[in-house]
């Protein structure tokens, strides 16, 4: 082994080469300058602000992700051997009181080029429990905790202010949409707008309406396995009737997990196709 | 007939034989200047005589005493000025002539000699070629056999400067260039793949170019930069290689080399932590032997020459499981001191490989009038091979069941060579034609017929006793804790997997003319016009049986992929297919596998010209402009670019006799698009890859055998086209792929025969054509970093003329019209869309700084030595035609554009870089009792290559987690190969050598390439992150990294020290 890894002797005739190829031009991170600062739906998209809107409104479901255009030093905001960010990064006020919240540094990603891969690098942050409906929320990342690599604090732009202001939408129930009747068989989805309370199940029942005459339907509720949110309203009898109309009603008293209820009864009408002739 | 269409009719004779011609130098120069030795003065109408291999070639000295003799077949020579009115001659004996080189040799004569003196000049001639620019590194056919090689021409390419074998690959780099861009030459024929642009190596693999036996070469010439307008289509070197020729005396040799597995050393096994399958090829045997002969079949008139060598070889693939061990009874592995496994061998067995190649040449040389050569060669070598081979990278040898991971391959290249050469006007106007055909076939499957016949089942993650019954494999359950003694981190079993048939074609060929003027100095005016045609038939299938052909992956939890072939007619989608994919034999666009014949046309006229004003100065100005025509499996052309490329240079020796130069050159150099590109992206692949939930399938996957549509028990969990089944769109004027060039040096030769040099030399990547999309997965051909506006004007363009033609579409026009319009609407949206996010993409870079200094010491005083040290940085975002990051060959459509996450991360040191490299190759003789002992060395040490950490980023996408090299450097590799050789002479005309050679003498087993798979998860770059973020890097998933337990271990080796015996008989 020569150990050719060592430098040699500087020459003068080495000098030009170093000065031509010599220096290497490497992905090094510069000064993070924050690009985003949103706040983020179920589905992972970017809710955006209604510029006509007097208020901005989000989902009470919403998580918060602040984007940068170059990796941070992540000593300051990831507690390494507990696998958790450090708390006191991103602040979730729900009306004036500090809710507890969970963030996540992901140094991977390029806010510049990306295709199947979200935005980074970047700081996520949740609100652990969620967030209640019809509540004014702040969420304030703290930029002066922030470096990049080389030691620079985050650069932040009147653009994308590090704070945000928003009100979560009231508690609401919607139903799955179709242009065709239903099948007599057919489990019917109601969506909450936010976690339900433990009673929310209860609260909900059904009518069926053929030509003139309602009639309440036995219904089983049941809450889905991966969305907290949904439930299926299925006839216990194991089949709507053939072609009615099925109201499903929820109570004015059903409530998110926060207590928040709906204020007023929701209903949610679906047709049932006819019987075969 | 006069003489003068006689010698035409004899150039144009070849012309008819086919209608393309391309010629490389097989020939050299000798020019001088005679001087009286008394006044100094030239001399005019000095005889001189430059006696060769086949005969002698004279010329008369101009008014200024200068005189040239061109077109020498390569080859030692003695040159004799005969002043006028003089029988006497003063001699210059070994003048060693090289193709393409100018060698000057100057004389003194004095018109007093008496008529019985002999003048002989003791000082040999200059060993410096100053004709041109070139750098790189030549080797007689002398020094091919006194030093410790290789049998091929391929073998030699790495002793050139900055030369390296670029990975596992066996191609090799020049100068930054990965081994895909370099040009190979044989008499003037271009034998460069048709497909890869590659040479045919000893990789099972391997493919492409003809890689003749040494024993068949009079010279081989490593040309590393500075070539001449004459010179094109390459961007890495330019290997020319010159056959032996019949000569006036009937001589060969007759020779044999034999390695046992005595001789031979045990190779290191590929072990991964994660696995219990481990193997290696034990050497067995290999055995060359043959001859070539050459002589007069007319004296003067006609030569013959011909030569067979063929090779054989044997190894035994041993293929081990060497179990983990719980001694404890914890349900886990036991460690070692060093933290390793703890293991124990359960199961040992052979299994045999061989490979075959029968080498064959022949060559007739025919001196019909003075002044013109005709030549005509034919070679040939059809290879056979079998041996262990993986399908994918991410599977080791071993880790395949014994019959599915044996692989055939059967190859053969045939080249036929007619060139002519005829001198006119006092050989002050030369004309040179070269008419060529190349063929090349090659063949990958299995040597088991039924297994073409099954689906390849690869699993990954999985326990070795699933699929074979190895005592002491079975999993243990102790205290509720299973512990698996033979986990394996990838198993291949069931069918072969990806079989391949290639078959090139090329018939190509030029014509050139070259003028000596006079006109305020001495000119070489050279012209010439080329033209080639290079035709590809591709097909690729998966194993199955017909109708239900596909490779299928098993990730257990991480679902199956079914892989298979599709194409679609223009206007269809591969969305279109999806949604018929099942029952797969029942869609319109399934086939069972790629077959697709695709082409290029090549055309190139240069102009240069090498203007010496004075006797030691020499300034050359070319211009070389090609236009190449690419066209799909339809025949229709898909993209057609110019190519102009200027070169300059200067030459100028300070000593005005030969024994110094100084030089520079500037060039700009084209890339000749391969075709395996051509084929794939336009001869209608498609790849469907359909997604199953295992936990859904009637027969869970780990008991399938392969016998086809098995998975159709699964449900489906999503089906994506890996390709698009259809002809890519092209960018609007895509342009060539080049770089520029720049090398300066000078060559001193302060006593004789040792010539000491510096160079310098400097390249820069303009433009690649790459495949890529940005912004919707629709892949297009296109310049990445590179598109001028005009170019997206004009996508755009297109895109709004179509628009308005489907505005204009009446009611009256059918339903399937409107449709077509539409897809073609959609088409071109699609490719300005593309275009723009590549417009966008980072502009391909790679810049090679190189320093290397050098000493040529050629024979003499029972010695001769090559030594070089190079510095050299290879640094950018793109490995180029070879993307070794990944051990990707897909010349024009690798992966570095395909997504934009590609682009991260991607700038610092190449896949090439090694800064340090060290090279001797020498021998020394010594006469010995009644003959001659030889002591020959090629000794070299060089930098390792970067090392990354890689992630995978989707299906077949690996990427860099961290900045291109953070990972550090593989080891510096040394190696140090010695040959013994004694030589007597039995009888008159015949010597008998007897020689020993050693290869890697010191036995170094360096890792040449380790595992840098950091992650197998789905994971995105960390832009100009370290290796401190990994700690809270996330897979795509938000999950924490799962590390690869071989990270950093070494995956390819050193060969070890192995011995090789040989006897030649020399007549």
């Amino acid at each position: 082994m020569l150990g050719l890894e060592k430098p040699l002797p500087r020459v003068a005739l080495l000098a030009g080469a170093l000065w031509l190829g010599g220096c290497i031009e490497a992905d090094k991170p510069g000064t993070p300058r924050l690009v985003a600062f949103d706040v983020i739906d179920a589905t992972g998209s970017a809710v955006m602000k209604d510029p006509d809107a007097a208020v901005f409104t989000a989902t009470p479901r919403a998580t918060f992700t602040a984007v940068f255009d170059n990796v941070l030093d992540f000593t300051q905001i990831v507690d390494v051997e507990a696998g958790v960010g450090l708390p006191g990064l991103v602040t979730i006020t729900v009306k004036g009181v500090p809710a507890a919240t969970s963030t996540v540094y992901t140094p991977n990603g390029s806010q510049k080029y990306h295709f199947i891969t979200a935005a980074g690098p970047n700081i996520s942050a949740t609100p652990m429990g969620g967030l209640p409906s019809g509540a004014s929320v702040v969420v304030a990342l703290d930029v002066a905790r922030l470096r990049g690599h080389n030691g620079q604090p985050v650069v932040v732009d009147a653009a994308v202010p590090a704070q945000i202001s928003f009100e979560t939408a009231p508690f609401g129930v919607t139903g799955e949409a179709s242009d065709m009747p239903f099948t007599p068989d057919h489990a019917f989805v109601i969506t909450a707008s936010n976690i339900p309370g433990e009673t929310f199940a209860t609260k909900v029942s059904a009518t069926s309406t053929v030509g003139a005459v309602t009639t309440p339907v036995e219904v089983t509720v049941t809450a889905s396995e991966e969305d907290p949110t949904s439930f299926t309203v299925a006839p216990m009898a194991g089949m709507w009737p053939a072609g009615a109309k099925i109201t499903v009603a929820v109570a004015a008293d059903a409530a998110d997990a926060f207590g928040v209820a709906l204020g007023q009864p929701a209903s949610i009408d679906f047709t049932v196709a006819a019987a075969a002739p | 007939m006069s003489s003068l269409w006689k010698r035409i009719a004899i150039v144009m004779f070849g012309l008819m034989v086919a209608d393309k011609a391309f010629a490389q130098s097989t020939t050299g120069n000798i020019f001088g200047r005679v001087v009286d030795e008394v006044s100094g003065k030239p001399v005019s109408g000095v005889t001189v005589i430059a006696s060769g291999p086949q005969g002698d070639q004279a010329g008369l000295t101009e008014a200024d005493g200068t005189y040239q003799l061109a077109v020498l077949p390569v080859g030692e020579y003695a040159v004799q000025f005969f002043a006028p009115d003089s029988t006497t001659p003063v001699n210059v004996p070994n003048v060693v002539v090289s193709a393409g080189q100018r060698v000057r040799v100057d004389g003194k004569v004095n018109g007093a000699m008496t008529p019985s003196e002999t003048v002989v000049v003791t000082r040999r001639a200059p060993s410096a070629d100053f004709g041109t620019a070139r750098t790189g590194i030549t080797f007689n056919a002398e020094t091919l056999q006194s030093v410790p090689l290789e049998r091929n021409a391929g073998d030699v390419l790495s002793l050139a400067p900055g030369a390296f074998v670029e990975g596992n690959t066996g191609t090799v780099s020049i100068a930054g260039a990965t081994g895909l861009e370099n040009s190979y030459v044989v008499d003037g024929l271009n034998v460069t793949g048709i497909e890869y642009g590659s040479m045919q190596g000893r990789v099972p693999n391997s493919r492409g170019g003809t890689n003749l036996v040494l024993d068949f070469l009079e010279e081989i010439a490593i040309n590393t930069g500075g070539y001449a307008a004459e010179y094109g289509g390459a961007m890495g070197g330019v290997v020319n290689m010159v056959t032996k020729s019949g000569t006036n005396r009937w001589k060969g040799t007759v020779f044999g080399m034999y390695t046992p597995s005595a001789f031979y050393g045990s190779p290191k096994a590929d072990l991964r932590v994660s696995s219990a399958l481990t193997g290696r090829s034990d050497f067995n045997s290999d055995l060359n032997f043959g001859f070539e002969v050459g002589g007069p079949l007319i004296k003067n008139k006609l030569f013959l020459w011909a030569g067979f060598a063929p090779r054989l070889e044997s190894s035994t693939f041993q293929r081990q499981v060497q179990g983990l061990v719980d001694a404890n009874g914890d349900g886990m592995a036991d460690v070692d001191a060093a933290g390793n496994p703890t293991r124990k061998l359960l199961q040992s067995k052979g299994y045999d490989e061989y490979r075959n190649s029968y080498q064959m040449g022949t060559k007739l040389t025919y001196l019909p009038v003075d002044n013109t050569r005709l030549n005509l060669s034919l070679f040939t070598s059809p290879t056979h091979s079998q041996s262990m081979y993986p399908q994918n990278a991410a599977i080791s040898l071993a880790a395949q069941n014994p019959y599915s991971g044996q692989s055939e391959f059967m190859r053969n290249n045939t080249d036929v060579i007619l060139s002519s050469t005829t001198q006119l006007m006092d050989r002050k106007w030369r004309i040179d034609a070269t008419l060529g055909f190349h063929h090349e076939t090659f063949k990958r499957d299995s040597p088991y017929r039924d297994l073409n016949n099954r689906n390849s089942l690869e699993y990954y993650g999985t326990s070795l006793s699933n699929f074979e019954n190895v005592p002491g494999c079975a999993p243990v359950t102790v205290g509720g804790n299973t512990f698996d003694p033979c986990p394996v981190d990838a198993y291949h079993t069931g069918g072969y997997g990806l079989i391949e048939q290639s078959t090139g074609n090329r018939t190509m060929g030029e014509l050139k003319s070259t003028h000596l003027l006079n006109l305020f100095g001495r000119h070489e005016l050279k012209y010439g016009i080329r033209g080639e045609n290079n035709e590809l038939n591709l097909k690729r299938r998966y194993s199955g049986p017909v109708g239900n052909q596909a490779a299928i992956q098993d990730y257990g939890a991480g679902g199956i992929a079914a892989y298979s072939f599709f194409t679609l007619p223009q206007g269809k989608y591969p969305f279109e297919f999806a949604s018929d994919a099942s029952p797969l034999a029942g869609s319109p666009y399934y086939q069972d596998g790629l077959d697709a014949t695709v082409k290029n046309n090549t055309f190139a006229v240069f102009l240069q010209d090498g203007y010496s004003p004075t006797s030691n100065l020499s300034l050359n100005v070319g211009l070389r402009y090609e236009r190449q025509k690419l066209f799909d499996s339809k025949n229709e052309p898909f993209a057609s670019m110019d190519n102009v490329g200027l070169r300059a240079g200067a030459i100028y020796d300070p000593t005005s006799e030969g024994r110094a130069k100084l030089y520079t050159h500037y060039g700009r150099f084209f890339e000749t698009v391969p075709l395996n590109m051509s084929a794939r992206y336009f001869g209608g692949e498609g790849v469907l890859v359909r997604q199953f939930d295992p936990a859904t399938c009637t027969t869970p996957s780990s008991q399938w055998s392969g016998s086809g549509g098995e998975f159709n028990s699964c449900t489906s969990a999503g089906t994506f086209a890996a390709n698009n089944g259809k002809n890519y769109p092209v960018q609007p004027n895509i342009k060539g792929q080049y770089h520029d060039e720049i090398v300066a040096g000078g060559q001193w030769e302060p006593w004789d025969d040792f010539l000491f040099g510096v160079n310098f030399t400097h390249r820069w990547l303009r433009n690649v054509i790459e495949d890529g999309t940005a912004v919707d997965g629709t892949f297009v051909l296109a310049n990445p970093g590179n598109i001028p506006q005009d170019a997206l004007d004009k996508a755009d363009a297109d895109a709004m003329k179509k628009q308005a033609e489907l505005d204009a579409a009446t009611l009256a026009m059918d339903k399937a019209a409107i449709d077509r319009l539409q897809n073609e609407v959609s088409n071109l949206q699609s490719r300005s869309a593309n275009l723009k996010g590549l417009a966008a993409a980072p502009k391909p870079t790679r810049r090679y700084t190189a320093m290397t200094l050098s000493l040529a010491k050629r024979l003499s005083k029972q010695f001769m030595v090559n030594a070089q040290y190079t510095y050299a940085r290879l640094t950018g975002n793109h490995n180029g035609l070879y993307d070794a990051d990944v051990s990707y060959a897909a010349p024009n459509g690798n992966t570095q554009y395909d997504l934009p996450e590609m682009y991260l991360n991607k700038n610092g040191p190449l896949a090439n870089d090694r800064p340090h490299s060290l090279r001797v190759t020498g021998y020394y003789e010594q006469n010995v009792g009644p003959g001659r002992l030889t002591f020959g060395v090629v000794a070299s040490a060089y930098s390792g290559v970067p090392r990354n950490y890689i992630s995978n980023l989707n299906y077949g996408y690996q990427t860099f987690l961290l900045p291109r090299g953070s990972a550090g450097r593989t080891p510096t590799v040394t190696q140090f190969d010695t040959k013994l050789s004694y030589r007597q002479a039995i009888g008159d005309s015949m010597t008998m050598e007897v020689f020993f050679d050693i290869f890697n003498l010191i036995n170094s087993r360096t890792a040449l390439l380790t595992d840098d798979n950091y992650t197998f998860d789905q994971a995105a770059p960390i832009v100009g992150g370290t290796k401190a973020d990994l700690a809270v890097a996330k897979s795509l998933q938000g999950q924490p990294l799962n590390v690869n337990p071989n990270f950093g271990n070494g995956r390819v080796f050193q060969a070890p020290r192995y011995g090789r015996m040989g006897l030649r008989l020399t007549f």
